[in-house]
């Protein structure tokens, strides 16, 4: 999966106010590309190591490098800031509020290299940036379903148009669960694992429900009855009871989708009129949280047969 | 009701798999059964259980080296019979491999 370009400016719009960024010179460089999604600190780069110096990163600066270039003759030390500025880093971050020299500024305005600071002491901006840093790198794509939180499982209701996914959302809701996207869900890719679902920001918290039009789930089921965002852990796709061909009668074997390159359990509940779907959905759901903690029903049951069976055969 | 293209077909299965119809075995027999419209039902000793039902099949328990009696009712029996003995002949050996002692 190719990962999105991102640039010191999508990093500094993002989190300026979370990470208290502040830029001090080189607005010009502000498109440069961040190409690794982590923080480095360049102390040994500074010190004058600078092979293997990890270049593609945003440079953090705190209290050992500054202390560390204190202890150098001035015009050394704007040499060394300038060589690292020459090593095409995106930009450099200054922490725990740390006032960097007038002659650095010059340098970095000079090069087009952007200049932060940040008040977070250095472990705290280390943190913060990586993650930040990660969900801007995150690959993300979207999924034609509607997307339910049913008591901590998240569920992508998939299904061809009309087959009734709004409903099942609506009655869900009814039933007292959350609803994070309907119609599109959008999806992000965390840690390379982990799938995160959520609503366009335009669409947030409404749905259509064909016949009445538009509603607003917050304002009509409270705030209980929606969520921003929420881990993706079931894919449940509504399919027509006569082009369904291939059901799992027993639920042993887990069948999985593809959601960003990685594997979500999946299953195929057929429609029929007078099936209560919001019913099986939310059963279904059930079954994936029993499954995760170790509670495979089918199996179980399989267990206590064979467990019954065995020894009795004739050979 | 017109009863001329009601067809019935008897037929009787040796099981010879691992340990008898758990739980594969069964859900293969019920996913066939259930592509027909005919009534399938399966004896077994003086049990019988719906064909098209996995727990039905399950609570016979029938162990391996017995037989079942398998009763096709419908006006596709035949065609739902032929489906059905060619899972049990041959339906990835699941009813009728020999016990892999192991």
């Amino acid at each position: 999966m190719k990962a999105p370009k991102i640039t010191v400016e999508d990093f500094y719009v993002a989190n300026a106010s979370s990470l208290g960024l502040r830029l001090l010179a080189g607005s010009g460089g502000l498109k440069r590309a961040i190409k690794e999604p982590t923080v480095n600190r360049p102390g040994l780069a500074l010190a004058g190591f600078t092979k293997y110096f990890a270049n593609k990163r945003v440079q953090t600066v705190g209290s050992a490098e500054v202390t560390y270039l204190k202890s150098l003759p001035q015009e050394e030390r704007v040499a060394r800031f300038e060589d690292i500025c020459r090593h095409k880093i995106p930009g450099v971050v200054f922490s725990r509020n740390l006032k960097p020299e007038n002659e650095f500024l010059e340098v970095a305005e000079k090069m087009n290299i952007p200049v932060f600071r940040s008040p977070l002491i250095t472990m705290k901006f280390i943190n913060r940036a990586t993650l930040a840093l990660e969900d801007l790198f995150a690959p993300r794509g979207q999924e034609h379903g509607s997307m339910v939180d049913i008591l901590g499982v998240g569920v992508i209701i998939k299904g061809e148009s009309g087959i009734g996914k709004s409903e099942c959302v609506l009655a869900l809701v009814e039933r007292g669960y959350s609803l994070v996207a309907d119609d599109i869900t959008k999806v992000k890719l965390i840690d390379g694992r982990v799938i995160i679902g959520t609503s366009s920001s335009v669409t947030r918290d409404h749905m259509e429900v064909r016949g009445i039009g538009i509603i607003d789930v917050g304002a009509m089921f409270g705030v209980k009855s929606i969520r921003l965002e929420k881990q993706v852990d079931l894919v449940v796709s509504l399919v027509d009871w006569d082009k369904v061909e291939e059901i799992d009668r027993l639920g042993i074997d887990e069948e999985t989708i593809e959601l960003l390159g990685v594997s979500v359990p999946h299953i195929t509940i057929p429609v029929r009129p007078g099936r209560d779907m919001a019913r099986l959905i939310e059963v279904a759901a059930f079954q994936n949280k029993l499954k995760r903690s170790g509670h495979n029903s089918a199996e179980e049951l399989n267990k206590r047969l064979i467990e019954s069976m065995s020894g009795k055969g004739i050979e | 009701m017109p009863n001329s293209n009601v067809n019935t077909v008897v037929r009787e299965y040796l099981i010879q798999n691992d340990i008898g119809i758990h739980s594969r075995p069964a859900a293969a027999f019920v996913k066939t059964a259930n592509k027909y419209k005919s009534n399938v039902s399966v004896t077994y000793g003086d049990k019988w259980a719906d064909g098209k039902s996995i727990l039905g099949l399950l609570v016979l328990e029938v162990l391996t080296g017995t037989s079942i009696v398998v009763e096709i009712v419908g006006e596709d029996a035949e065609a739902a019979a032929a489906a059905i003995q060619e899972l049990i002949e041959d339906g990835d050996g699941m009813f009728n491999t020999p016990l892999k002692n192991g």
